[in-house]
């Protein structure tokens, strides 16, 4: 219960409290202001990241799209004898009674396609059904309907053009020139670039690519292969097989092998081991119908420099201003040794280089590939000042010579 | 400085609407001044709220963060000081929340910054006395019925308006302002009972 004296009292301090607003002193309003300017500097250089993060996730999604919408379109017009929507595809098919193979195509989304099927091919087989979960786009020919069975001709693409495939649940976009063979594990791949889309799947699925297999369970990811094989993953893990040795890359993380030279995906010689075992008998499958085995593995180059003296050469490019060596040798230190330090300071001044020349994206994709690293503390300050300097728009210098 | 220089800084001073359109383009310097102007009536909005607490500094500091993601949002349904405020009222709510109803004891320099200066050392530690106990019952309230008592009975609010800061209509804030009033007046009569017990 209360009494008349307790409400008073209550309405005395509650008054008072009301009466005398606290004073927000100027030492007080200056010291919070700092700390908000330094908080919303982490704000602007979150947004940055997210907006790179976005990127690449909208790149994937399309291409996901894509590559839906081009089987969609090839299971359409393989139904319907009608022309399905894309570019015009080139189909080079063996099969003289298949309408594929009759000439000029509408198929798949986007890209020239050739269908390159093995020398001697038989009669074309019936046109696979739209439940074959491993058909490639276009590859309506030369194939039995299996449901289970994956494709089994090769696909090759234009210089310049890409092409979308759906192989065991992975989207797969192929980008030319290039030729893709299926393999029943996989795909036998020799392309300027892919990228691979499995969300799906627990096999595992592997991807022999100039002498490097990518084996991947469900992940995205893509490969590129200008001057070394370079795996960047997007979502999931994967594991990349290189002649030196396997290793494991995870979400954000990217890796390569050492160069090693182009490699056709058309069928090998079988190894020479093979010839001195007895091989077990095997059913005659027509030529059109067998599947080229797994690429060889290379033997193992020499071992690289250390990253501190690829990191030297680097410097020495700087200091003579030719910028396009500094660039190799800062990619060499950081395939070299991707976790070192130097692997993560070479990462800065790549960005460094490609903001300089204005490739913005280039340059948000070095630092993204910071994100993870283990030796981001080190240097969190520079590249999260390039970050600021980036979304300002300033212009950037070039990573100062030794 | 004088009413005219005063008048005349009031007139040469951008809108608020200038300096939130400025401040969504990315200009810091608006946004600091967006802060200049409301700095000191946010941070007396968040003594109301939770005390002369000194973690008043860091929760002001969060409200202008928020405000600074949230400025994208802001469609001007409400006066931007509205907004600012609004999103003070759910700061305090969530810092009283993690705290939890653990009655928290202010130093006599916290206290004194809400208390006039009395013409003697004796009114003045009684009125001192006063206060700490009620803000120590105050800590005791669930911070919703806390935050409604605050803003109507301490800062002087309308029904109305402390239902737009809080995001209710004003029934529910009249309701917990008239329990909060009940469960501080019990508090004060038991604690005056044992005082008074020998």
């Amino acid at each position: 219960m209360t009494d008349r004296s307790t409400e008073e009292q209550l309405d005395a301090v509650v008054a008072a409290l009301g009466a005398r607003p606290a004073q927000l002193d100027e030492v007080a309003q200056a010291r919070v202001r700092a700390r908000l300017e330094t908080a919303i500097v982490e704000v602007d250089l979150e947004a940055v990241r997210s907006v790179g993060r976005w990127r690449r996730a909208g790149v994937v999604s399309g291409m996901g799209l894509a590559a839906a919408a081009a089987v969609i379109a090839v299971v359409v017009a393989a139904r319907t004898g009608g022309p399905a929507t894309g570019k015009t595809a080139r189909i080079d098919a063996p099969a003289p009674a298949s309408r594929a193979a009759t000439g000029t195509d509408r198929a798949a989304g986007a890209g020239r396609i050739a269908l390159v099927a093995p020398a001697a091919a038989g009669p074309a087989a019936s046109t696979p059904g739209p439940e074959d979960p491993g058909r490639a786009a276009g590859s309506s020919a030369a194939q039995p309907a299996s449901p289970a069975a994956p494709p089994r001709t090769a696909v090759t693409v234009a210089a310049g053009e890409s092409i979308q495939l759906a192989l065991a649940g992975a989207a797969v976009t192929l980008y030319g020139p290039g030729q893709l063979s299926p393999t029943p594990g996989g795909a036998v791949v020799d392309a300027a670039g892919m990228l691979v889309d499995r969300p799906h799947g627990d096999a595992p699925w592997s991807v022999h690519y100039r002498g490097t297999e990518i084996v991947v369970a469900r992940a995205t990811f893509t490969i590129e292969g200008s001057s070394q094989t370079r795996v960047t993953v997007i979502r999931g893990e994967v594991e990349l097989r290189c002649p030196s040795g396997p290793q494991t890359i995870r979400s954000g993380g990217s890796a390569g092998c050492e160069p090693v030279p182009a490699v056709r995906a058309t069928p090998p010689h079988p190894p020479l081991h093979a010839s001195l075992r007895p091989a077990p008998p095997e059913p005659e499958l027509p030529a059109s119908e067998r599947v080229p085995p797994p690429l060889p593995p290379l033997p193992p180059p020499p071992p690289p420099p250390p990253p501190a003296d690829l990191y030297a050469t680097a410097e020495s490019a700087l200091g003579r201003g030719d910028l396009e060596a500094a660039q190799d040798a800062l990619l060499a230190v950081v395939d070299a040794a991707p976790d070192s330090l130097d692997a993560a300071i070479a990462l800065v001044d790549l960005a460094r280089l490609a903001a300089k020349r204005g490739d913005t994206a280039r340059a948000l994709a070095y630092l993204a590939r910071l994100d993870h690293h283990p030796r981001r503390a080190w240097v969190a300050a520079p590249a999260d000042l390039l970050i600021k300097s980036l979304a300002r728009g300033d212009s950037i210098r070039a990573p100062a010579p030794p | 400085m004088t009413a005219a220089q005063l008048a005349i800084a009031a007139i040469a001073a951008p809108p608020d609407d200038a300096l939130i359109a400025a401040a969504r383009d990315g200009d810091h310097a608006a946004y600091a001044e967006l802060y200049q102007r409301y700095a000191a009536r946010v941070y007396a909005r968040l003594t109301h709220l939770i005390g002369p607490s000194g973690d008043r500094e860091d929760l002001l500091q969060q409200v202008f963060l928020e405000l600074y993601r949230a400025l994208p949002r802001f469609r001007a349904e409400s006066s931007i000081g509205t907004f600012i405020h609004g999103i003070a009222v759910h700061v305090a709510f969530d810092h009283l929340r993690r705290q939890g109803r653990r009655p928290r004891h202010f130093t006599a320099v916290e206290l004194d910054e809400l208390i006039d200066s009395s013409p003697t050392p004796e009114d003045c530690a009684r009125r001192r006395a006063e206060l700490g106990q009620v803000l120590v019952l105050l800590d005791r309230i669930k911070p919703a019925k806390r935050i409604a008592f605050a803003l109507v009975a301490i800062a002087g609010l309308s029904l109305d308006e402390a239902a737009e800061l809080v995001g209710t209509n004003p029934d529910a804030i009249k309701q917990r302002v008239l329990r909060a009033r009940r469960e501080l007046l019990d508090m004060l009569a038991r604690s005056e009972r044992a005082r008074r017990q020998p």
